[in-house]
């Protein structure tokens, strides 16, 4: 009785798409290759159904998916584009810093002016950010340098309403510190991708990534 | 290259978009419906599908989770983001802009495929 995992060509054709996308995780290569058997199956199941032998309809697959070098290679190539990796680490970890020195100015200045509790939660919040952050942009980066944006806007909103009442040296020299770090965090999120990031609208959409569900 | 290979190769993207504004697919559900409603003039690789459902879900034009089936293992079922349609909406009325274009001049041209120029 025919088996695939005994033909020679059929592994072969399977180790050549191994060979091409072998940089890749192999959580990554386990789904895409989940993906493409499930794919062939159903094309062995059709050539079957027209009348050919298993063996056939194993060949007439494979020639119909195509070249396995070239499909690997090509996932491996769009995996790395989606990839942001060290870049959206690092982004992420300076944006963290970032968080927690916008965090100690601004609960400087909230006391002042009269609002102490908000400014331990900000204090918590500030050092609890940079761990999020480097967990989150480890792997959502998108998700992670979205949400940085927004929460870019908002404390350096929070950063000029507290400080334009209470202005001196140590705040001018502060706020210029933190409008410096603002400037690098955006050349750190622009270089994530390939050539400069252009944001857009899209960019400001929050949308969670989707629990997989995987049952079986 | 060929022509009609180049001409594939740039047009597969959005043969997967127009194919899931129907409803959410599997990949192999798509090539499928590809065939299907070209009437097998285009046979889009069936391997190269998967490279390019790669870079629409990294654009934010389609995303993919793996459902429970019915009968059998889970499979990925990729649907069309409103990025997705948009682009979709864009890209189509580009094309109907370029090929009216380019249906223009072709008429214009002989079999032999020489242009007609009006004499100065």
């Amino acid at each position: 009785m025919f088996s695939p995992l005994d033909d020679p060509n059929i592994t072969h054709w399977f180790e050549r798409l191994d060979t091409a996308w072998k940089r890749m995780p192999a959580e990554e290569q386990t789904r895409q290759r989940e993906e493409v058997q499930q794919h062939l199956e159903a094309l062995v199941a059709a050539h079957e159904e027209l009348g050919s032998s298993p063996e056939e309809a194993w060949s007439l697959a494979l020639v119909q998916f195509g070249n396995p070098t070239k499909i690997g290679r090509k996932l491996h190539q769009e995996w790395r584009q989606g990839r942001v990796g060290f870049r959206a680490e690092m982004a992420a970890i300076f944006f963290g810093l970032e968080i927690q020195a916008l965090m100690w100015f601004v609960g400087i200045g909230l006391p002042m002016l009269g609002f102490p509790i908000l400014a331990d939660v900000l204090f918590c919040l500030g050092t609890t950010q940079l761990i999020l952050y480097v967990m989150i942009g480890r792997r959502y980066p998108r998700q992670a340098i979205k949400a940085a944006l927004y929460l870019d806007i908002l404390h350096s909103t929070w950063l000029l309403g507290t400080y334009h009442t209470n202005i001196s040296s140590a705040s001018v020299l502060s706020f210029f510190f933190v409008v410096g770090l603002h400037v690098m965090f955006a050349y750190f999120a622009s270089v994530t991708r390939r050539g400069w990031y252009k944001p857009t609208l899209n960019d400001f959409k929050l949308t969670l990534p989707k629990r997989r569900q995987v049952s079986r | 290259m060929t022509n009609d290979q180049e001409l594939k190769k740039g047009s597969t993207p959005i043969l997967i978009l127009a194919v899931l504004e129907g409803s959410p697919r599997h990949g192999y559900a798509i090539a499928r419906e590809i065939e299907r409603q070209c009437a097998d003039a285009l046979k889009v690789g069936e391997g190269a599908l998967y490279p390019a459902l790669r870079a629409l879900e990294r654009e934010g034009m389609v995303e993919s989770a793996w459902e429970t089936q019915p009968t059998g293992p889970a499979r990925r079922i990729y649907t069309l983001t409103d990025a997705g349609h948009a682009k979709l909406a864009a890209s189509l009325r580009s094309w109907q802009r370029f090929s009216s274009a380019v249906n223009a001049v072709l008429g214009e041209t002989d079999l032999g495929g020489t242009p007609h120029v009006q004499p100065t």
